[in-house]
C-alpha cells in the first residue's frame, strides 16, 4: 500500500493545487520539510524569494536551496531558532540517501494522489496553499515529507544470513542458557532437545532448530549424552553438553565482543563541527568506524546486538522465537541503513580523539 | 536500627527517615533539635546514636528545620500522637516505627521571598555532605575519558579537586569543558517521575539528584535544572533562571509571583511555570543549558544563539502533541523560589507531574510509559480509545495496556519490574477515598523526533578546536 499523508497545522488550511494558486506566481514561496509522520509544527522550512524558482527540478532546489549548508545565513532564525539545527539534520539523511545507504521516499502532503513524487520533477506541479484562519499568512509551499525506508530483509536474504550466523547464534544461546543456573538449562534443554510433538508448553522448537543444533553437534561444539538416571515420563533422552571446542569458541566470542565493544563504544554518540567524542544525542558512528577498519560490519553488529539484548533475546521462552524469526537481521539492517557518511578526515578526527582519550 | 519518620503534615506530605538504635526508648525534643543543627559527622562526634536514613535528604529535613523561612515556612512544630512535642517532651520510641507529625506555628510571620537562597543551601549542603555528592558526580563524570587539566597540567580525578581548583586553577576552556560534562550528564539522564514514585520523594533539590542520577535515574526538567544550579552553586559559577510557560510570561510576573507566596496561596500567579532551564555565566561568557531530554533536545547555547530562542520560544513534543513555550529571565529569586515551592510546598508533586501534566512515568525517544485511572468497563474502552487515537493520529504503533492480569507480558525484566513497583506504590499512596478503581499503564512507542542536540558553534569551537582544525 502507497504511503500517503495528510497532515495539517492547526489554524490553518493546506490546499494541494488549488485554483487560486495562480494568484501566488510573484510571491517568495516555502519549501517545508517534515519527516514522515511527524507534526507540521515542527517542520523545516526555507523561504525561496525567488517566485520563477518553482519551475526548477525538486532535487535541485533542495541541493541548492534548503539543504544548502551554504544557504544558512537565509534561514529565519530570529523568529525559528530551531531551523539550523534541523536543516544540519535533513542534510545526514539526504546525504545518506544520495550515497545508497539509506532510501529517502519524498512524498508531498496533502497530494491526492498517493506514493512517492520523483524529485527531479518541477516543484510547481506538487505546490499547495497554505493560508492561516487568522489572515497573518498565505502563501504558496511546496509541502514535503521525507519517508526513510529501511529495505525488509527477503527471504533468501533473511536464509544467506542465517546460513552465516546460525552456529554463532546457538552457541550463544545455548552458553547463555547454560550460564543461567541449572534450572533454567533444564528448561532449555527440556525444549530444546524435545521430541516430536512434545515440546513444553510455550515453547515451539521449529525444525531449523534441530537442523542447527545437529549442525552444531557435527562441528562438535556441543554434544548430547543419556541420561544418567532416566524419568520415564522425562520429555527427553539426552542431556546437552558444550563441549571443550564448544566452550572455547564461546570464551573467543567472548574475548571478541569485549574488545569489539572497548574499540567502538566512543564512537557511540559523536559530533562532527568540530569531531567530539561523547556529546548527548550524537550521531552513531560506530558502523562507519566499523568499515573504515575494514572488520565485517553485519558480524560485528549482529555480536554486539546479541550482547546488549541477550536478556530479550534468548531469557524465558523468547529465544525460541527469537532463532526461528531471526529478526535480530532487522536490527543489523538498520544500523546499516541508519550509519553515518562522514568524511574521512572527520573519521580521522574522531579516531585520533579515541586515541588521546584511551 | 528502628525508624523514626517525620511527615510533614503542613507543607507537601514529604517524609523524612532517621534511625535509630534498637534500644533507644525515648528522645527528647531539646536534644533532636540540637542533633538537626548538627550535620551527620558532626552530630556523630557529639555522640549522637541516630543517623540519617538519607545523609542528603536529611539535609533537606534539617534546612526545613532550621531555617524554616528560607523554605518559605513558618517555624515548626513536633507532634506524636495528636500531642504537640515541646522542648522538654520527648518522642516515644518504643516502636519499631514510629511517626512523628510536623507541623507549622501558625501565629507566627508570614513567609517573605527574600529569605529563600537556594545557592546558599547548596553550599552547605555540600560542605555537610562532600562525599556523598563527589562519589555520585565522579561515577558519571569519568574523569578518565573527560580530562580536566588544571592551569600547571595537573589532570583532576574527582569532583572534590575541581571544587578546590576551580576558582583559580582552571582555565576558561577548562571550566568551561567541565561545566558542558556535568550539562551532557544531566541530560543523559532519563527524564521521569518513576524514581519518585516509589519513594515517595515529591521533588529531589540539586544535590539529592546527583545521588539519584548515579544510580541510572533522573527527574523533570526543573529537578534537573536544580542539579545543574547545584554545581554552579558549589563552585560560585554565577547563574541565573530562564523560565518557560505556553502562555507568555507577563514582565511583572515576579510581582504576582511574591503576591503568591505573601498571601501562602490564596493568589494564584499567572501563568503556570511548565519549564526551568538556567543560563550560567562562565569564561565572560554566557550559556543557555536545557537539560531535561524527554524529547527535548540538549541546549548548550551561547549569548548570541541563545536571543532568539528567549525572544520567540522554544517547541517541544515530548509525546503526541507540539507545544510552544515562551521564555523569560526571570530574577534569581524568582528561580530559588520555584524551586523552594516544589521540593517543600506541592502537595503530591509527583502525580501533578505523572497524571496532571501527563508526562507519565518515563519518557525516552522510543517509548513513553503513561498511566491513567482505569476503573474498569467503558472506563477502560474510553482511555485505551483515547491513547489509540493519539497513536494513530500520529501514525505511532498502537499503545500497548498494561495492568496486574498482563503485567508479565511486558518485554523486558527491567520494565516489567518497575511496572510493578510503581502500582503497588500508587494503590497505596494514591489516597483519594473517593477513588475505587485500578491503575492501567500505556506503552507508547514513540518515533519521529529530531534528535541533533543544539550546540552552539563557539561552545564546539572553544572545546575541541584542534579536531576542528583537523576536520577543516
Amino acid at each position: 500500500m502507497s504511503l500517503s499523508y495528510c497532515k495539517q497545522i492547526p489554524s490553518a488550511d493546506c490546499r494541494f493545487q488549488p485554483a487560486s494558486i495562480s494568484e501566488y506566481e510573484n510571491d517568495p514561496w516555502d519549501i517545508r520539510i517534515s519527516v514522515d509522520d511527524a507534526p507540521l509544527d515542527e517542520a523545516y522550512y526555507f523561504t525561496v524569494d525567488n517566485p520563477a524558482a518553482v519551475k526548477r527540478p525538486i532535487r535541485e532546489l533542495l541541493e541548492t536551496h534548503a539543504l544548502n549548508p551554504d544557504c544558512r545565513s537565509q534561514l529565519d532564525v530570529d523568529e525559528y531558532p530551531e531551523l539550523p539545527y534541523l536543516q544540519e539534520e535533513l542534510i545526514q539523511y539526504y546525504t545518506n540517501h544520495q550515497n545508497g545507504q539509506l532510501t529517502l521516499e519524498f512524498h508531498v502532503n496533502n497530494n491526492p494522489e498517493p506514493g512517492p513524487i520523483n524529485i527531479d520533477e518541477p516543484a510547481e506541479k506538487f505546490l499547495s496553499v497554505c493560508t492561516y484562519h487568522d489572515g497573518s499568512w498565505d502563501y504558496r509551499v511546496l509541502d514535503l515529507v521525507v519517508h526513510p525506508v529501511i529495505p525488509e530483509a527477503g527471504c533468501a536474504d533473511r536464509k544467506q544470513f542465517r546460513r552465516r550466523f546460525d552456529d554463532m547464534f546457538l552457541m550463544l544461546l545455548t552458553g547463555y542458557a547454560a550460564g543461567q543456573g541449572d534450572e533454567a538449562y533444564e528448561r532449555f534443554q527440556e525444549a530444546a532437545l524435545s521430541i516430536g510433538q512434545d515440546n513444553p508448553p510455550n515453547i515451539q522448537v521449529s525444525s531449523e532448530f534441530r537442523t542447527g543444533l545437529m549442525n552444531l553437534e557435527r562441528a562438535r561444539l556441543v554434544k548430547r549424552s543419556t541420561q544418567d538416571s532416566r524419568d520415564k515420563t522425562a520429555q527427553r533422552f539426552w542431556d546437552l553438553q558444550i563441549t571443550e571446542d564448544g566452550q572455547k569458541m564461546l570464551a573467543d566470542l567472548r574475548q571478541e565482543t569485549d574488545e569489539l565493544i572497548r574499540r567502538y563504544e566512543p564512537f557511540a554518540s559523536v559530533a562532527i563541527a568540530p569531531p567530539a567524542l561523547g556529546v548527548p544525542d550524537g550521531f552513531d558512528a560506530r558502523v562507519q568506524m566499523m568499515e573504515l577498519d575494514g572488520i565485517d560490519c553485519e558480524r560485528t553488529i549482529l555480536l554486539l546486538i546479541l550482547e546488549d539484548e541477550k536478556e530479550r533475546l534468548f531469557e524465558g521462552a523468547a529465544w525460541a522465537e527469537a532463532y526461528e524469526s531471526f529478526d535480530v537481521i532487522g536490527q543489523v539492517r538498520d544500523a546499516m541503513a541508519f550509519k553515518t557518511n562522514f568524511s574521512a578526515e572527520i573519521l580521522d578526527a574522531l579516531k585520533q580523539l579515541a586515541e588521546t582519550d584511551a | 536500627m528502628k525508624q523514626l519518620i517525620f511527615h510533614d503534615d503542613h507543607g507537601n506530605g514529604a517524609s523524612y527517615r532517621l534511625l535509630v538504635p534498637a534500644a533507644m526508648t525515648h528522645w527528647r525534643i531539646r536534644d533532636f533539635l540540637d542533633f538537626m543543627t548538627r550535620t551527620g559527622a558532626d552530630a556523630h562526634d557529639h555522640g549522637y546514636l541516630p543517623r540519617a536514613a538519607d545523609p542528603l535528604r536529611h539535609e533537606a529535613f534539617r534546612y526545613l528545620a532550621n531555617d524554616p523561612a528560607s523554605t518559605l515556612n513558618r517555624p515548626l512544630t513536633y507532634f506524636q500522637n495528636h500531642r504537640p512535642l515541646g522542648p522538654d517532651d520527648s518522642i516515644d520510641l518504643t516502636d519499631h516505627e514510629t511517626f512523628v507529625t510536623i507541623r507549622r506555628e501558625l501565629q507566627a510571620d508570614r513567609p517573605d521571598p527574600n529569605c529563600v537562597d537556594v545557592a546558599r543551601h547548596n553550599r552547605r549542603t555540600f560542605a555537610a555532605n562532600m562525599l556523598v555528592t563527589a562519589q555520585a558526580v565522579d561515577a558519571m563524570f569519568r574523569f578518565d575519558r573527560y580530562p580536566i587539566v588544571t592551569a600547571d597540567g595537573r589532570f583532576l580525578d574527582t569532583f572534590l579537586h575541581v571544587a578546590d581548583e576551580f576558582p583559580g586553577n582552571l582555565d576558561a576552556v577548562n571550566k568551561l569543558r567541565f561545566l558542558y560534562r556535568i550539562a551532557a550528564l544531566v541530560h543523559a539522564a532519563p527524564f521521569e517521575n518513576f524514581s519518585k514514585i516509589v519513594t515517595g520523594i515529591p521533588f529531589r533539590s540539586g544535590a539529592e539528584m546527583w545521588p539519584n542520577m548515579a544510580a541510572g535515574f533522573g527527574g523533570i526538567c526543573a529537578e534537573k535544572t536544580a542539579a545543574v544550579k547545584f554545581i554552579c552553586d558549589v563552585l560560585n559559577i554565577p547563574s541565573f533562571p530562564i523560565v518557560g510557560a505556553s502562555t507568555k510570561i507577563p514582565d511583572d510576573y515576579h510581582q504576582k509571583l511574591r503576591i503568591y507566596i505573601e498571601s501562602e496561596g490564596a493568589c494564584e500567579p499567572s501563568p503556570w511555570i511548565q519549564h526551568h532551564l538556567i543560563v550560567v555565566e562562565i569564561g565572560g561568557g554566557r550559556f543557555l543549558i536545557d537539560t531535561t531530554n524527554g524529547n527535548v533536545p540538549f541546549l548548550f547555547l551561547n549569548d548570541a544563539d541563545m536571543q532568539p530562542f528567549l525572544a520567540h520560544g522554544m517547541q517541544a513534543r515530548m509525546v503526541h502533541a507540539v507545544e510552544h513555550l515562551y521564555l523569560r529571565r526571570v530574577p534569581n529569586w524568582v528561580g530559588d523560589v520555584l524551586l523552594t515551592l516544589c521540593e517543600f510546598h506541592v502537595p503530591d508533586l509527583q502525580f501533578q507531574y505523572m497524571f496532571d501534566q501527563g508526562l507519565g512515568m518515563e519518557i525516552t525517544s522510543s517509548l513513553y510509559v503513561g498511566a491513567y485511572f482505569d476503573w474498569g468497563g467503558s472506563r477502560s474502552s474510553l482511555m485505551q480509545n483515547y491513547y489509540a487515537v493519539r497513536a494513530k493520529r500520529l501514525r505511532l504503533p498502537y499503545p500497548r495496556f498494561i495492568h496486574e492480569q498482563n503485567l508479565s507480558s511486558v518485554p523486558g525484566r527491567g520494565l516489567r519490574e518497575r511496572l510493578a513497583a510503581a502500582l503497588g506504590v500508587l494503590r497505596e499512596q494514591y489516597a483519594d477515598p473517593y477513588y475505587t478503581g485500578d491503575f492501567t499503564f500505556v506503552l507508547q512507542p514513540l518515533a519521529h523526533f529530531w534528535k541533533h542536540p543544539r550546540i552552539s558553534r563557539s561552545v564546539r569551537d572553544m572545546l575541541w578546536p584542534d579536531s576542528h582544525e583537523k576536520a577543516a
